[in-house]
C-alpha cells in the first residue's frame, strides 16, 4: 500500500516537470521577446536592447536557459516577470487564491447538484421527472461556459441591478461577501461538470440497482429509502468520485475562461494577461502551478480511490 | 481465375447501394432513438445551411450595409435594398445571420476534423503502446500523462500563442488536447484484445507487427473509436469557442461561433440578437451531436456510458 502511494507521489514531479519544459520550449519558439515589449513605447536604440538581452539572459544558448529555469524551479523560483516587474512566485501567491477558491466551489456545487439529480433521475426512471432532468443535464451540457457566463451576467444586471464586484473578497476573510460575488461564476463553471456527473451517477446507479443485494435488500422488507440511500449510493459513488476527480482538470480550464468573463483576479485572467503582454516567463509559471495543482489532485484522488474500494489497493 | 473454391465475387458498391444502406441505418436509429433521430436531422440541416451560406443569404459577411455605425440593427426591420436582414446587423452593420453562418463553417470544420485527428493519432499511440508493452508502452504512457497533466484549455492557450492563431493551428491543439484520452481508453481496449486467439494466430503464421496492428488490432477496435469521435465533437466546437471568444483562438477577420460574441453585451438593450444567434447556434448543435454521440454509444458498448 505504501509503496503504491510512494510510487505515485514519485511520478507526480516528473510528470509536472515534463508538463513545464514541454510549455516552455513551444513558447520559446515565439519571435518578439519580453526586450521588445518593454522598449515598444520609448525609443530605445538597438544597442540599449542588445544590453538588456544580455544583462536578462536572453543571448544565452537554450539549452543554458532552460537549465537556469530548471534549477530555478528546482528552488521554488517560478522566474522573474519584466512586465510586472515582480517575482512571478509572488504573482501566483497573489492570484492563485481566487481561482482555487472558484475551482473547488464549482467542483462542491457539481457534486451538490450533480448527486441529489443523478439518484432521483436513476430511482425514478421512465418517468416524467426522469424525462425533464435527462434533458435539463443534456442542455446543460450544450451551453458553452462562457456564453452562460455572458448571459448570467445580462440577466443579473437588467433584471435585477446587479452590477460586478470592484474588489475581489477573499474567502477566508469574509465568506459571505466571497459567496455573494463568485456564485454567478460558480454556477457557470460548475453547470457542465454537474451534468455531466448527474448522468454518470444515474448510469451508476441504475446499475447497481439491479444487483441481486438489492433485491435481497427488498426482500427482506427494507424501507426503499433505506435501500438506496445506505445500500446503492455508497456503492454506486465510488467510481463518481473518480470521475470527479479527473473532472477537476476540465473544472480547471473552465475557471481559466470564467474568471475572464467575470474579471476575478485569479490564474486564468492573468494568464492571459501575461499572454498578451507577451510575459512568457508568467505564462511559463502558471502553466506549471495548474499543472501541479491538477496532478497534486489526481493522486489524491487515485489514493482516496484505493481507501475507499479495498479491490484497487491489492492490484 | 485461380482464386480458389471459397472465393466469392466481390459486388461493387454503387452510390445506390450506399444511399440504401444510409436510409435503412436511419429507419433502425428512428425506431430505437428517436430523439437521436431528429438531432441528427437538424445537424444535417445546419450542415447544409453551413455549407450553402452563399445560397441562403445575398449578404457577404465582412461587408457593411449601413451608412452609420449602429445602422440598421434590429432584426427583420432591417432593409437593405430587396433583402431583409433576418437577424439584423452587428454594430459595425455587418449582416448578422450570415456572419453566423459564415462563422458555422468554421466551427463546425474545427468541431469535426480536431476530434477526428486528434482520435486517431491518440488511438495509434495506445495500441501500439499496448500492443509491445515494456519499455514502448512506459514512455509512451509517460507522454500520455504529461499531456493530460495540463488542463485541455491551458494547453490550447499555449499552442495556439506559439503557433498562431488561425484555424488549422487551433485543429492541432484541440487534437492535442483530446489525444491523450483516446490513449488511454484504446490502450485499455488493446490490452484486452491482444490476447485473442485470431492476434495469436496472426502471429503464429508468421504476421509482422505492423500487419497485426492495423490488420487485427486497429478493425476490432472500431467500436470505442467510433464512439470517441461522437462523443468528442460537441466538446471540441465548446473549446473552440471558448479559445476564440478569449482572442487566444480563431481571430478576427475569420469568424467563428466564439469570436462573433467577443464584446457584444453592451448592444443587449437594442439587439439580443447578437448574443443570442451564436450561443444558441453553438448550444443546438452541440446539443444534438451529444444526443447522436450519445445513441452511437448506447448502439456500440453500453459499458462506455460514463466514460466522458
Amino acid at each position: 500500500m505504501w509503496k503504491y502511494i510512494i510510487r505515485r507521489l514519485l511520478l507526480v514531479v516528473p510528470t509536472v516537470f515534463l508538463a513545464g519544459t514541454l510549455v516552455y520550449f513551444m513558447l520559446r519558439v515565439l519571435p518578439g521577446d519580453i526586450v521588445s515589449m518593454l522598449t515598444s513605447e520609448g525609443g530605445a536604440t538597438e544597442e540599449t536592447k542588445e544590453k538588456l538581452r544580455e544583462e536578462l539572459g536572453l543571448n544565452d544558448p537554450l539549452i543554458v536557459q532552460y537549465g537556469r529555469w530548471l534549477g530555478n524551479l528546482l528552488t521554488g523560483d517560478l522566474g522573474y516577470s519584466h512586465y510586472q516587474d515582480r517575482y512571478v512566485t509572488q504573482i501566483v501567491e497573489d492570484k492563485i487564491e481566487a481561482t482555487v477558491t472558484l475551482a473547488i466551489l464549482a467542483m462542491v456545487f457539481s457534486l451538490a447538484i450533480a448527486f441529489p439529480l443523478g439518484i432521483f433521475s436513476a430511482v425514478t426512471r421512465g418517468s416524467w421527472w426522469d424525462q425533464g432532468i435527462r434533458i435539463f443535464t443534456a442542455t446543460s451540457l450544450a451551453i458553452p461556459p462562457f456564453w452562460l457566463g455572458i448571459m448570467l451576467i445580462i440577466i443579473m444586471s437588467e433584471g435585477f441591478n446587479w452590477a460586478r464586484p470592484i474588489i475581489y473578497t477573499s474567502i477566508l476573510s469574509d465568506p459571505m461577501t466571497n459567496l455573494a460575488q463568485l456564485y454567478l461564476p460558480v454556477i457557470a463553471t460548475g453547470l457542465t461538470s454537474a451534468a455531466v456527473l448527474s448522468r454518470l451517477i444515474r448510469s451508476m446507479m441504475l446499475e447497481v440497482l439491479r444487483e441481486d443485494y438489492v433485491r435481497t435488500a427488498r426482500a427482506k422488507g427494507l424501507r426503499e429509502f433505506l435501500v438506496i440511500s445506505r445500500h446503492t449510493v455508497r456503492n454506486a459513488s465510488i467510481p463518481v468520485i473518480t470521475m470527479a476527480g479527473y473532472h477537476f482538470g476540465f473544472i480547471i480550464s473552465g475557471v481559466v475562461v470564467i474568471e475572464n468573463v467575470f474579471s476575478i483576479p485569479g490564474l486564468g485572467q492573468q494568464v492571459l494577461v501575461s499572454i498578451f503582454a507577451r510575459d512568457y516567463d508568467m505564462v511559463v509559471g502558471i502553466v506549471v502551478v495548474l499543472s501541479a495543482i491538477l496532478a497534486t489532485w489526481i493522486l489524491v484522488v487515485d489514493l482516496f480511490y484505493s481507501v475507499v474500494d479495498p479491490r484497487i489497493r491489492y492490484s | 481465375m485461380s482464386q480458389g473454391v471459397l472465393a466469392v465475387e466481390q459486388k461493387r458498391m454503387t452510390p445506390l447501394d450506399l444511399a440504401r444502406k444510409a436510409k435503412s441505418g436511419f429507419v433502425q436509429l428512428w425506431k430505437r432513438y428517436p430523439s437521436a433521430a431528429v438531432a441528427l436531422i437538424i445537424i444535417v440541416v445546419v450542415l447544409f445551411g453551413v455549407i450553402f451560406a452563399e445560397l441562403l443569404t445575398p449578404f457577404e459577411p465582412n461587408d457593411r450595409y449601413g451608412t452609420r455605425l449602429g445602422d440598421l440593427m434590429e432584426p427583420a426591420k432591417a432593409k437593405y435594398g430587396d433583402h431583409t436582414h433576418i437577424l439584423g446587423t452587428d454594430q459595425l452593420t455587418r449582416d448578422v445571420f450570415t456572419r453566423v453562418l459564415h462563422g458555422g463553417r468554421v466551427s463546425l470544420i474545427v468541431g469535426l476534423v480536431a476530434p477526428t485527428l486528434g482520435i486517431a493519432v491518440g488511438a495509434m499511440v495506445g495500441i501500439t503502446g499496448a500492443y509491445f508493452g515494456g519499455y514502448v508502452d512506459l514512455i509512451l504512457q509517460r507522454i500520455t500523462d504529461t499531456l493530460m497533466a495540463i488542463p485541455t484549455l491551458v494547453l490550447a492557450m499555449a499552442i495556439t500563442i506559439t503557433f498562431g492563431f488561425n484555424v488549422w493551428i487551433v485543429i492541432i491543439a484541440l487534437a492535442v488536447g483530446i489525444s491523450p484520452y483516446a490513449s488511454r481508453l484504446l490502450r485499455s481496449h488493446v490490452l484486452v484484445i491482444r490476447n485473442a486467439q485470431y492476434v495469436e494466430a496472426s502471429k503464429a503464421m508468421g504476421a509482422t507487427h505492423l500487419r497485426v496492428i492495423f490488420r487485427h488490432l486497429v478493425p476490432n477496435s472500431w467500436a470505442p473509436w467510433i464512439v470517441l469521435n461522437a462523443v468528442n465533437i460537441g466538446n471540441a466546437i465548446v473549446t473552440e469557442a471558448s479559445l476564440s471568444y478569449l482572442g487566444i483562438g480563431i481571430a478576427p477577420p475569420t469568424s467563428t461561433w466564439g469570436n462573433l460574441l467577443i464584446n457584444v453585451t453592451t448592444y443587449w438593450r437594442d439587439s439580443p440578437h447578437l448574443v443570442l444567434a451564436p450561443g444558441l447556434a453553438i448550444t443546438i448543435v452541440v446539443l444534438c451531436s451529444n444526443m447522436f454521440g450519445d445513441a452511437i454509444r448506447d448502439m456500440l458498448d453500453p459499458r462506455l456510458r460514463g466514460a466522458d
